[in-house]
């Protein structure tokens, strides 16, 4: 019992920790290992946790597969990004332990996201897993417009939050409960009962904005350029495992839905086209890996279609492997940062190939696997969501995936042709990334092929997931 | 003929209708706030209505007390001739306007589905049965205890935010040579 409940603990401890060493006056080096430390703790006790099973709170939390699959994931995430943001060039001295309390809170609450089965825990994890991130992406040194970002981060996110429990008045109001055993249990009988509907969609709101989906994106670029690297690396790749978690157990409850399914089609293509397209013209690396998301949202959103043609495997695949591809991604933009305050253009990508060739080798492997180019873990992603979304009988949506990669393509190789073909002779000095960067760059590089190569054991793990929902 | 508790509903929904109408409008936001005010206290008399005393106690206290009472501190405190020549995110009237009224058909179409009449465990009779606060507490502490706790959660991540935002000013203007250098000492040590 005390094991599948292990990582939450561990986690727990750890925001306990910093919260402690936010008052006392220790060394910015121990707090970082410190944080490596504890995000490696909560990877092993993910691993523990993995087989466990269990239901604590009369049912409002509910230990399953499913959720320990996406815990494992967001430890793992969560540690690599404590490498990555090692540097924290960015990051004020004295904030550095806050920083990470607000983390580990942040982890904490996309932990009960992914485990939650009650409407009002799981509105409340949400709120948990949010608050911290409005507060972080102010942090930044140097003068920029992180206030701005955080304050659109905020009421953006307010506004989807309110529409998100608008949406669970309605289902409340349709079920007559918040407990998601007891929905499953009568949601055959509503089935075309408007309200339920109604509720669904605007449930699906809340979630749709921590993907930065289509109509609910406006934030994002302002925010990945806004705020610090080092906490968009964070915030790129965290809340987005716990988003596409809940949006799976979610559909997967009201799939069988009157018109569910094509509302949610329509936004997936207006997502992966409105952000490629907008994608096209951007000159800031972060502002472009912003667009990126949004049309990665979109990507996603077509897994959803196909329930039973394993849509949903194909989703937990895809989110595994864009969490390790942005993060791949953030690795580079905050190595070519430099110790300049201000944005990170695409020309700081120059020569890159001669200031560092590792560096050059992982920008190229993250940016092909984002674009979708064999063979890398974007592309057998992205192939398992459009060939679920066809069998699924959304054909038109599908070509629009493949047309949409296609401009991707262009996105993406854009970035790869400045950092390969740049001028010999830059001013640029050679980038002496540390050595647990590097041998975070190689290992990124190494899963991200590895994905590509040989997909089927993460497959089987995901599909022993989307079983344990059924 | 409307009974008295029908009158007095439609009266409390029809108003607080109005009054959130009103306060979103109103380009005043002192008037707003008030207008809200006014608004959390015709929210209270539903809430009478429903049996809930003591969540209409609370949200007379809480809410009409102490969160609105710290809106118009806050809106006393920031320069307002400021924020209101602030530019609307969407630029016409028209186009919010549509996006409003056809989001409002929707989710009135959606309400037409309600079912009239007690549903769940705890109709009004059950309510009354065993007095509304002993029901509250009930239901917070055994099934909603977990999110009850959470809450608690985010208070203190609201507490460590609000002082971790207002630390920011204080060292700003005391920014002095000597924590630069430090900084400079440890972006050499890394």
């Amino acid at each position: 019992m005390i094991t599948a409940l292990l990582p939450e603990i561990i986690i727990g401890i750890a925001s306990l920790f910093f919260f402690t060493s936010s008052l006392l006056d220790l060394k910015d080096r121990t707090v970082v290992n410190a944080a490596i430390g504890f995000s490696g703790l909560s990877i092993a006790a993910a691993l523990i946790s993995l087989g466990s099973h269990g239901d604590f709170f009369y049912y409002a939390y509910g230990v399953d597969r499913f959720s320990r699959f996406f815990v494992l994931l967001i430890t793992g995430t969560f540690f690599l990004a404590c490498i990555i943001t090692k540097g924290m060039k960015q990051i004020p001295s004295e904030k550095i332990s806050e920083l990470y309390f607000f983390i580990s809170v942040v982890v904490l609450g996309l932990i009960m996201i992914t485990t939650a089965r009650e409407l009002i825990t799981l509105f409340i994890a949400l709120e948990l897993a949010s608050y911290p991130l409005y507060i972080i992406t102010s942090y930044r040194t140097g003068l920029g417009y992180q206030f701005e970002a955080a304050v659109k981060y905020m009421i953006f996110g307010v506004v989807s939050t309110a529409f998100m429990l608008y949406g669970i008045s309605y289902l409340y109001g349709a079920f007559g409960t918040t407990f998601l055993h007891e929905i499953v249990a009568e949601v055959h009988g509503h089935m075309d009962n408007s309200l339920a509907i109604a509720g669904a969609i605007l449930f699906l709101v809340g979630l749709a904005y921590k993907l930065a989906l289509f109509p609910f994106h406006f934030w994002a670029p302002d925010v990945y350029a806004g705020a610090a690297g080092e906490v968009v690396t964070f915030l790129a790749s965290l809340p987005k495992l716990g988003a596409i978690a809940l949006l799976v157990r979610t559909v997967s409850m009201f799939s069988g839905m009157e018109n569910l399914l094509p509302v949610l089609a329509v936004l997936a293509v207006l997502s992966m086209t409105a952000g490629n397209l907008m994608a096209l013209n951007q000159q800031e690396l972060k502002r472009l890996l912003a667009y990126s998301a949004v049309s990665h949202a979109g990507y996603m959103f077509l897994g959803l279609l196909a329930p039973d043609q394993g849509g949903f495997t194909a989703m937990l695949f895809y989110g595994t492997v864009y969490a390790i591809m942005s993060l791949g991604a953030f690795l580079v933009a905050l190595q070519v940062a430099g110790d300049e305050k201000g944005d990170i253009p695409l020309s700081n990508l120059k020569g890159l190939w001669g200031r560092s060739p590792l560096m050059a080798i992982l920008l190229t492997i993250a940016l092909a696997s984002l674009a979708g180019l064999p063979p890398t873990g974007g592309f057998t992603g992205k192939l398992l969501l459009l060939t679920a979304a066809w069998k699924a009988g959304y054909l038109w949506a599908a070509v629009a995936g493949v047309l949409n990669t296609v401009i991707g393509i262009y996105v993406y190789l854009k970035a790869i042709k400045i950092s390969l073909v740049g001028d010999e002779e830059d001013t640029h000095a050679l980038l002496a990334s540390p050595t647990a960067i590097r041998i975070a760059a190689a290992a990124i590089c190494i899963t991200l092929l590895y994905l590509g190569i040989t997909p089927g054991k993460l497959i089987s793990m995901a599909d022993m997931a989307v079983n344990a929902l059924s | 003929m409307l009974t008295l508790p029908q009158f007095f509903f439609i009266y409390f929904a029809l108003a607080i209708i109005f009054l959130a109408g009103m306060a979103v409008n109103v380009r005043n936001p002192v008037h707003s706030v008030l207008l809200v005010l006014a608004m959390f206290f015709h929210m209270a008399g539903v809430y009478l209505m429903l049996n809930a005393e003591f969540l209409a106690a609370v949200q007379v206290i809480v809410y009409a007390g102490a969160v609105l009472v710290l809106y118009l501190f806050v809106v006393f405190l920031v320069n307002i001739k400021e924020e209101i020549r602030l530019k609307r995110f969407i630029g016409s009237y028209t186009t919010g306007r549509v996006i409003t009224i056809g989001m409002l058909a929707t989710l009135l179409a959606a309400a037409w589905s309600f079912k009239l009449g007690p549903a769940g465990t705890w109709s009004i009779e059950a309510v009354r049965e065993i007095t509304h606060t002993r029901a509250l507490g009930i239901e917070m502490f055994s099934h909603y205890m977990l999110p009850f706790e959470i809450a608690g959660v985010i208070l203190l991540v609201a507490v460590v935010g609000g002082m971790a935002l207002a630390k920011k000013d204080r060292n700003r203007a005391t920014t002095t040579e000597e924590r630069r250098a430090l900084m400079r000492g440890e972006e050499l040590g890394e």
